[in-house]
């Protein structure tokens, strides 16, 4: 009986390490598809309303209950607290401060690049630049798709595998 | 005076406030009325008339910093302010901008290599208004159709201010059309100064659709707006009066004579406005140097000749 039992607890420890290995992947590919969301949003009301950047990013973040909308909340923020700083080293603050943000270097050179390019030109070439980024970031995110279902459901099966090897070597 | 200091390094805006102060004791105005910055030059300030000049010389790059903070780092949002030549910021302050146009088609499109600014500092001044509106008003208190005329720096924008304050609070509707922010300092929906209870504010429209806008859709006794002078505004200004409210605007100008060769000449000649008021610097801003009648008259004269015009 608790050969069973351990054996049970094994299996799910096993199943369970594979499915974290296997998490950020799925986390990073959600945050992707977040941002290039919020990104769109952001290059609509920009074209709709003309409000200023801090103000724009703080409220379209605040509405978005996910690492991506507080990212860019957190943006928003840095801008409208110190008007001296600029989108540069607001986008750099609020990319190294934002907790649970599961984005690789290159995904965060690409926000980094949009950080360093934002506000500096009319509405046509904001919308220009957004759309850049929302198309670099979509680019992301098919990558990142493929790596969910290879390496993840790769992660989670051997999890699995070594739970059941465990096992049967236990039992 | 914070919201401006706010937008200028930390080590100018302590110069600025000690130099502020001096003056302050001294005079009793509180605050700069000016703060005048140009690249490789000492910061200039101008207060109680003074100007005075502070030990701190503004480099190129710090005022390209501050210039992008006076934008929020957001061209995009204040292009059509930048084709103009300034800005408004929050509270109403302008900033003059100086540097190198960029120009498409013979417009302005933007402005680079900043090399100076001016930051002309919005106050108000409650009760400054209170003999002109005695002056402009009918029997009943509703105010004439008046223009107010003064060269720049004279504070017709401030007078005219007060005047929407004074009228609102005696309950006239008044609608004034803020083309540049600068009269109620809008921010994010709400005036930065105290305009009365009865005031609408259409912010950052253009006059000559912005009057008639509010015209058809806020019932006001008054529409007022700062610095008309452009044929469409005198277009907007005759279908205000033909539909029967009451204007309260501005000029730029000496005499009535320079009412009469401006835009608007032609309203001013007709006898459309019940009064025109003068202001004078001498011997202080928003010195009211001479109210008359529509046809250039002074009051006082109007008065004894006409008996009960005025």
């Amino acid at each position: 009986m608790l050969k069973l039992l351990f054996s049970f607890l094994l299996l799910l420890g096993g199943t369970g390490a594979g499915w974290a290995m296997a998490q950020p992947l799925q986390d990073r590919k959600k945050q992707l598809e977040q941002l290039a969301a919020l990104l769109e949003t952001l290059r609509e009301e920009l074209r709709y309303t003309r409000k200023p950047l801090g103000e724009l990013a703080e409220a379209i973040g605040a509405r978005s209950d996910s690492a991506a909308g507080r990212l860019l909340n957190r943006f928003g923020v840095c801008l409208l607290t110190d008007p001296l700083q600029g989108p540069a080293r607001a986008m750099d603050e609020s990319l190294n401060n934002t907790a649970g943000l599961a984005l690789l270097e290159e995904d965060l050179h690409i926000l980094r690049e949009l950080g360093a390019e934002i506000g500096k030109t009319d509405v046509e070439g904001q919308e220009s630049l957004l759309l850049r980024t929302r198309s670099a970031l979509q680019k992301q995110l098919r990558e990142a798709e493929e790596l969910c279902s290879g390496k993840g459901r790769m992660y989670r099966g051997m999890g699995t595998a070594a739970a059941v090897l465990l096992v049967v070597l236990f039992l | 005076m914070d919201e401006i200091l706010r937008k200028l390094p930390e080590d100018l805006a302590e110069e600025i406030r000690k130099a502020a102060e001096g003056v302050t004791a001294c005079s009793g105005t509180a605050g700069p009325e000016e703060i005048h910055l140009t690249a490789g030059r000492p910061v200039r300030l101008k207060q109680a008339g003074r100007s005075l000049e502070l030990p701190y010389t503004m480099t190129q790059s710090r005022l390209e910093r501050i210039f992008a903070g006076l934008l929020d780092h957001s061209v995009y949002a204040r292009q059509e302010e930048l084709q103009k030549g300034f800005l408004t910021v929050k509270g109403g302050s302008r900033v003059g901008v100086c540097g190198r146009t960029v120009v498409e088609n013979g417009k302005v499109v933007t402005i680079r290599e900043i090399s100076s600014l001016n930051i002309r500092r919005a106050r108000e001044f409650p009760g400054m208004g209170k003999e002109a509106a005695a002056a402009i008003s009918e029997p009943g208190g509703r105010p004439y159709n008046t223009l107010i005329l003064s060269p720049p720096g004279c504070g017709k924008t401030s007078l005219l201010r007060d005047l929407i304050r004074i009228f609102s609070c005696q309950g006239f509707r008044v609608g004034l059309c803020d083309e540049r922010s600068e009269v109620a300092g809008t921010w994010r929906g709400i005036p930065s100064f105290d305009l009365g209870p009865c005031t609408d504010v259409l912010d950052g429209c253009p006059k000559a659709v912005g009057m008639v806008m509010l015209l058809r859709s806020m019932a006001p006794d008054v529409i007022a707006a700062d610095e008309i002078g452009r044929e469409e505004d005198r277009e907007a200004a005759e279908t205000i009066l033909c539909a029967g409210s009451r204007l309260l605007v501005t000029l730029h100008g000496r005499t009535y004579e320079d009412a009469l060769r401006s835009r608007i000449g032609p309203l001013v000649k007709n006898g459309a406005f019940h009064r025109l008021v003068f202001l004078s610097a001498e011997p202080k801003i928003g010195t009211v140097a001479a109210v008359t009648d529509g046809e250039g008259r002074s009051c006082v004269t109007a008065r004894e000749q006409e008996g009960e015009r005025c």
